[in-house]
């Protein structure tokens, strides 16, 4: 009978401590949880502000109900929404610790949590972003569909980006059933959470891991023929035969049977090597990000469609800028960032991100080479419409083949000015021809982005 | 083991542990005067030394009545009442008074059952207890009202009063009366401790034999029928459950175990079949999560309030433990544990885990087969209600409509689990009217196992 009670007792000693220290903090934080919302109802949460401290998002009065977005509609999906009813998502959701002023572990305080009394005003969040570049790069987009990421290459900074369709935070509560039933999917942020093929753009990267792989450098020629075969399908250059060309001039024309043939050479390696430009991961950002995605099988047929970025290979526009960066930044990814710093509502900062390294996708050398190609393609390839005279420009076109329709239209790029290095993708969804569609809008970006310096 | 000292009648032990519990008690409720009134000596504060205060005049009486029996039983029991009131008091402030009111009452009960069954009186009126709870339980089932679900309540004038809480009483002293007149138990006294219980064990056919066990068997079922009836299937259960055990321990016969739970599934799955709420609070206990909305929300709301305690919990005042539906009486346990955290509830585990630990060795050190059934089927209500209720407010059985005994909010069930604290009390007393025949026994088995040794 003791022996009973002792393992009765036991078994409940065990049972409060799996739910009061196991699964503590997820249930005390858990939007469910009333006591999470009756606490928010207490608190004025905090703003949302740009790089410059212009208002994105800001509160008039304690409770969620007075939430106001005042950013630009291409930043919705990204700023998000906090709503009683809805819930929370994009940068409301993620930073919703700050912003709700439970920044420091709100559940195991305990009685430190009465003593010291809870802030009743949130943390206000500083973005990367920069308002006048976004501005642009909507503009640039006008009302198509698809994404525009603009990142600083030295810092890491996500200057802007934009996001195409939206709908804007203050008409979803009366709209939500119709905003949810559109095909165009306007709530998702497309520059950090859609997954595209990659086309051409993939080309610099892989040009990259060739050079590292001692498969081409500056000296080597190839004799492109106009056609190639990869495993059972045949891969071939809508311009013909480019005759004997070096790398750079095969970025700069785009030459795919140039790069099914470094990719067939490179064979097994390749994978290996695009996963060192963090392609089989989300990159780590203050929001969830899509993971970029490929199959590491290593037949030829799945490696001449690598080659030209097709095949089930599929990224995020922020993810090709990134990869541009690495190649203008000496071969470093830097960490991109979006946050720059927490503020609690005295003014004072709380928590200040800095530049870090992401990873280290290729030397020095091959991004030497390959940039030099990129800038080639501006001048006088298949990237001619982005070239801005009084800048040094150097960019890559895409035109990816799609099930959706027309081919989706892409460029990135960089420009250099002043010392700085601006990078930017943009993708028009089955927009057509990368060089035709892509590239001079993002000129016009580029001219808008650095002038104002 | 603090039964004798010096000198018996000055309970030197239990003065000083009930003094620890009143300081405790005023403790606590200056806490949660200082949280909600900011100042420490508020009527939170005198509120919970006065429920502390009852158990001193406990003491007091059991001293000058020169009661040799247990001292640190009411000692524990102050313990628990004492948090379970400041747990009501910060809960519904509007109860308080009458919380009060029922704790003086039920340890004026527990003062007077511990020496009513010390000087055994009451035996021999346990069926006659039983037959008339059998009666009450009857017009209820007739004439009563229905409160969250079960149809348990007699109403008198505006009191109202669940008359299965007393029923419990009822089935143990029945079991006790009926159980000790078996020959193989009266055979050897405090004896069925002992590792070889081979010699003195009872066959079923054995125990049918004896006409009162087969009375007590056939009342027993009867009350747990009416309980179930009623649809309070929580206590039906802990009835079941704790007299199964006592008839295990009287008989020593593994097979009533092993027969009683077959019984038992079956008359669940059945409960199941032809009361829905029966089976929702199941499905809500294997699945929590699946209707958080609807059958488990009240178990969900303890789940949240567990995890929002945490560790060292947020404090008396600073909590919201009345999110959960019922939290002054079925819920108790989650409410509090959400201000007191995980250290808190342990503790509260602790109370009733030395209480009913120590009742049972008590019990095995009783004077008499009467008195050692008597406190064993009062430590087995006390142990399965506790377990069936704390189990259900952490999600380890299904949640049931019974109360933390001595802790949750309500008049019956506070004064029947403090008149249950006053049978153990008094089965662990000196029994004066067999005193004489029992010493010599009893003195010789001390001497051989040691467990008496603090008579040197």
């Amino acid at each position: 009978m003791l022996g009973a009670w002792m393992v009765g007792c036991a078994v409940l000693a065990l049972a409060a401590t799996y739910y009061q220290a196991v699964t503590a903090d997820r249930l005390a934080a858990s939007p469910a949880n009333p006591r999470v919302a009756n606490v928010e109802k207490g608190i004025w949460r905090g703003s949302i502000v740009d790089r410059n401290g212009e208002i994105l998002a800001e509160s008039l009065e304690r409770g969620l109900e007075s939430r106001v977005y005042r950013g630009p509609g291409s930043l919705a999906p990204l700023v998000g929404y906090a709503h009683p009813t809805l819930g929370r998502s994009g940068l409301e959701s993620a930073m919703d610790q700050w912003l709700a002023g439970r920044g420091w572990s709100y559940s195991r305080t305990g009685l430190l949590s009465t003593i010291s009394q809870q802030p009743d005003r949130g943390y206000s969040v500083r973005l990367t972003i920069d308002l006048r570049t976004q501005r642009a790069c909507e503009a640039a987009l006008a009302g198509r569909r698809g994404a525009v990421v603009v990142v600083d290459a030295a810092s890491g900074e996500v200057l802007a980006a934009a996001s195409s369709p939206w709908v804007h935070q203050a008409a979803l509560e009366s709209a939500w059933d119709t905003v949810i039933a559109r095909e165009d999917s306007p709530l998702i942020c497309r520059p950090l959470a859609g997954l595209y093929p990659p086309g051409s753009t993939i080309k610099p990267a892989i040009a990259g891991a060739a050079i590292d792989m001692g498969l081409a450098g500056s000296g080597t020629v190839y004799d492109c023929r106009g056609s190639i075969r990869a495993g059972g399908t045949i891969i071939s250059d809508a311009a013909g035969a480019h005759g004997s060309i070096d790398l750079q001039t095969a970025i700069a024309l785009s030459c795919n049977t140039a790069f099914v043939h470094l990719s067939l050479e490179a064979g097994a390696r390749l994978p290996e090597a695009l996963a060192g430009f963090y392609l089989c991961r989300s990159l780590p950002l203050d929001v969830p990000t899509a993971a970029a995605a490929f199959s590491s099988e290593a037949g030829d047929d799945v490696l001449g469609q690598l080659a030209i970025g097709q095949g089930d290979l599929v990224v995020t526009p922020l993810h090709v800028a990134m990869m541009a960066a690495a190649v203008v930044n000496h071969g470093v990814m830097m960490r991109p960032r979006l946050v720059t710093e927490i503020r609690s509502a005295s003014g004072a900062v709380v928590k200040r991100s800095s530049p870090g390294v992401l990873c280290v996708p290729m030397s020095a050398e091959a991004a030497r080479i390959v940039a030099g190609g990129m800038r080639a393609a501006v001048e006088w390839g298949t990237a001619r419409a982005a070239n801005l005279p009084e800048y040094v420009v150097g960019g890559k076109t895409g035109t990816a083949e799609n099930p959706h329709g027309a081919p989706h239209a892409w460029f990135v790029g960089y420009a250099q000015h002043a010392g700085r290095k601006v990078v930017l993708s943009i993708i028009i969804e089955n927009g057509g021809s990368g060089g035709q569609v892509a590239a001079p809008l993002a000129g016009s970006i580029f001219r808008a982005v650095l002038s104002g310096r | 083991m603090i039964t004798g000292g010096r000198s018996p009648c000055r309970r030197d032990a239990e003065r000083s542990l009930v003094g620890i519990v009143m300081l405790l008690a005023g403790l606590s409720g200056a806490s949660l005067s200082l949280a909600r009134s900011g100042s420490v000596f508020g009527w939170d504060a005198v509120l919970c030394f006065a429920a502390g205060a009852a158990f001193a005049v406990a003491h007091l009486l059991l001293a000058m009545t020169r009661f040799d029996g247990d001292q640190v039983i009411p000692a524990l029991v102050a313990a628990a009442a004492a948090f379970g009131y400041a747990s009501v008091l910060r809960l519904r402030p509007d109860l308080a008074l009458r919380q009060l009111s029922f704790i003086w009452i039920g340890v004026g009960v527990m003062v007077v059952a511990a020496l009513w069954q010390c000087k055994g009186r009451a035996s021999r009126s346990g069926m006659a207890l039983s037959v008339g709870a059998a009666a009450l339980l009857l017009v209820t089932l007739a004439f009563g009202q229905e409160r969250g679900g079960a149809r348990s309540w007699i109403f008198i004038g505006g009191m109202g009063f669940q008359p299965s809480e007393f029923a419990k009483i009822a089935c143990v002293l029945a079991g006790a009366d009926a159980l000790s007149s078996m020959p193989t138990c009266r055979e050897a006294p405090s004896q069925s401790p002992s590792p070889s219980g081979a010699p003195h064990r009872a066959g079923l056919g054995q125990m049918w034999a004896s006409r009162p066990v087969r009375m007590v068997f056939v009342i027993w079922f009867v009350i747990v029928a009416l309980t179930v009836l009623q649809r309070d299937v929580g206590t039906a259960a802990i009835i079941y459950i704790s007299c199964v055990a006592l008839a295990y321990v009287a008989s020593g016969n593994r097979h009533v175990v092993l027969g009683a739970a077959a019984l038992g599934v079956a008359g669940v799955g059945l409960a199941c079949k032809f009361f829905s709420h029966v089976g929702a609070r199941f499905a809500a206990w294997s699945n929590p999560w699946a209707d958080v909305a609807g059958s488990s929300y009240q178990i969900v709301q303890a789940f949240y309030a567990l995890g929002s305690g945490g560790m060292l919990g947020r404090g008396y005042g600073s909590g919201s433990p009345w999110l959960i539906p019922a939290a002054p009486t079925d819920m108790l346990f989650a409410a509090s544990a959400e201000e007191i955290g995980l250290a808190g509830s342990l503790g509260v585990i602790a109370i009733y885990f030395v209480l009913v630990g120590h009742a049972y060795a008590c019990a095995m050190r009783a004077q008499s087969p009467r008195q050692r059934l008597a406190a064993v089927g009062a430590a087995n209500i006390l142990a399965v209600q506790t377990f069936v209720i704390i189990g259900g407010n952490l999600g380890v059985l299904p949640l049931t409509g019974v109360t933390l005994p001595f802790a949750s909010y309500g008049g019956s069930s506070m004064i029947a689990s403090l008149a249950l604290a006053g049978i153990l009390l008094g089965s662990t007393a000196e029994c004066r009217s067999v005193s004489a025949k029992a010493s010599a026994v009893a003195g010789g088995r001390d001497g051989v196992d040691g467990s008496g040794g603090d008579g040197s």
